[in-house]
């Protein structure tokens, strides 16, 4: 009985992993434009479910985190994102090792910002525009207003991928923060020596610290 | 001559200090080193190595560890105090006074840059905020209102550097300068210059300049240490090589800045590319200044 369910779930598998492949050789050759609005929509989704979240006294932190998780795959290209922040290194590493990348940095980028989780004030959210680049990505500026404080300006850059459209970067006061991440990254590689598994477990060792932090 | 003077004044104060700082500097790279380009057969870690553009780099994270010594005795104690113990209009005064007599420097640099439209803001600004803030202690021209945030005309910042980046200056290698913070060759000329620059100066005795154009800058450092106490525990928290990401900031920073927020549509032109599938060619990051 086991032994057949087990094996249905490997077909279902099979039959979805299949698909995504086919529908993603056939979004890669494509990569749609975006439509006017799209991104607008995805980046008001997001800030809207992130205040909810946010302002939401009833939650436990432990919600919170698993929320924010849900939100962020769900809104970012976070595989991407990763690729890009590892630049050369990815390359290079082994599949095993590219594992282990994208679940550690998953955890990081959840466990940083669950650290600001707690400091949540009022803040409010508005889109101020969209445009789209002649290479069909969009740039949403936002404006994030805190009580009483200065406003600060977040611009979103989303684009179209294997049929979901994603956000690949996230800009404050001119400052990139995949590139950011990525300078970051390329250093703490190479203080590493280049040696892929010391840099993991480096990587690993700052999650579990923000961890202990935020808990 | 009031000028030479000036010049004179304005360095005597700092000769002997600067002297021994400079032996210290000398010593320091003697022992330090400079940081070892890879092999000029790997490309890929040239081009990062060029990218970096750090080849003081272990004198740099030297005076970066030091700079964060001065800031946990000195700096992050006294921001702090400052912003526990003055109310907030007030500190919003002490910045509007600073950036205010900064004004007429920025002013000097805008029609430098041919930048015709800032400077017009930057001279009705030091008008409107001299006499109706009054003397600076309010930003009235920036019309501060949480209704309508694009009503007014916000503070914008220029400097000698920034000027020398419009006119084509290269930025030059990274430097982490004792005290003042991260920098370049540029910027770092830049800093020496500016002070001549703003008109300000000049209306204060001779004696008094060099120690006027100090007093601002301490007191603007304070007041901005105090607002990013929290955003650089949590940027220093969040980063493996907090030096790295730091000389990151900086550049990403310094080149909106010139760009005075005119920036590339897309800062990642390159990073599509990669988001795709894996390219045999590694294109390193279009952001140089």
């Amino acid at each position: 009985m086991l032994r057949r369910k087990f094996l249905g779930l490997c077909a279902l598998t099979l039959v979805v992993t299949a698909s995504v492949t086919v529908r993603g050789a056939v979004a890669q050759s494509q990569n749609r434009p975006l439509l006017p609005g799209e991104a607008r929509k995805q980046v008001k989704f997001l800030g809207d479910a992130a205040v909810a979240m946010l302002s939401d006294q009833k939650l436990t932190q432990q919600e919170k985190n698993r929320r924010f998780r849900h939100l962020l795959n769900q809104s970012f290209a976070l595989r991407g994102i990763a690729r890009f922040a590892l630049g050369r290194y990815w390359r290079r590493a082994n599949f095993a090792q590219r594992r282990r990348y994208l679940k550690l940095f998953e955890d990081y980028i959840v466990n940083s910002y669950a650290a600001r989780f707690s400091n949540y004030s009022g803040e409010s959210f508005m889109v101020i525009n969209e445009s789209i680049d002649e290479r069909g990505r969009a740039i949403v500026k936002t404006r994030i207003q805190r009580p009483g404080g200065e406003p600060v300006e977040v611009i979103w850059y989303l684009r179209e991928r294997l049929g979901a459209v994603r956000i690949v970067d996230v800009m404050l006061e001119g400052i990139s923060l995949s590139l950011t991440q990525r300078s970051d990254f390329a250093a703490a590689v190479r203080t590493a020596g280049g040696d892929m598994d010391a840099f993991l477990d480096t990587l690993e060792a700052k999650v579990r610290k923000i961890k202990g932090v935020t808990k | 001559m009031r000028n030479k003077l000036a010049v004179r004044e304005h360095f005597v104060t700092v000769r002997s200090s600067a002297k021994l700082a400079l032996a210290g500097v000398i010593t320091l790279a003697a022992l330090t080193g400079c940081a070892t380009p890879p092999p000029a057969s790997d490309k890929e870690a040239m081009a990062a190595f060029k990218e970096d553009n750090d080849p003081l780099e272990p004198l740099n994270r030297y005076f970066f560890e030091f700079n964060r010594g001065i800031d946990h005795l000195l700096l992050r104690p006294v921001s702090e105090f400052y912003r526990g113990a003055l109310p907030k209009g007030l500190r919003n005064s002490v910045r509007s006074v600073v950036n205010n007599l900064e004004t007429p420097g920025i002013f000097v640099h805008d029609i430098l840059q041919g930048e015709v439209e800032r400077a017009s803001d930057s001279f009705g600004r030091f008008t409107t905020n001299t006499f109706f803030g009054p003397a600076g202690l309010n930003d009235v021209a920036a019309g501060d209102n949480p209704k309508d945030p694009d009503a007014g005309i916000p503070f914008h910042g220029e400097d000698s550097g920034q000027t020398l980046a419009v006119w084509g200056a290269d930025p030059g290698p990274y430097l982490m300068l004792p005290i003042y913070g991260p920098s370049n060759v540029r910027d770092t000329l830049g800093m020496a210059v500016n002070f001549y620059i703003n008109p300000i100066n000049y209306i204060v005795p001779t004696e008094h300049r060099s120690g006027f154009a100090l007093a601002r800058t301490v007191i603007k450092g304070i007041d901005t240490r105090s607002r990013t106490i929290e955003t650089f525990d949590e940027i220093e928290r969040g980063s493996i090589d907090f030096y790295a990401t730091v000389r990151s900031l900086y550049r990403q920073y310094r080149a909106s800045e010139i760009a005075n927020g005119r920036g590339p549509m897309n800062p990642l032109p390159e990073m599509s590319e990669e988001l795709e599938e894996d390219k045999g060619v590694e294109r390193v990051s279009s952001i140089r200044k």
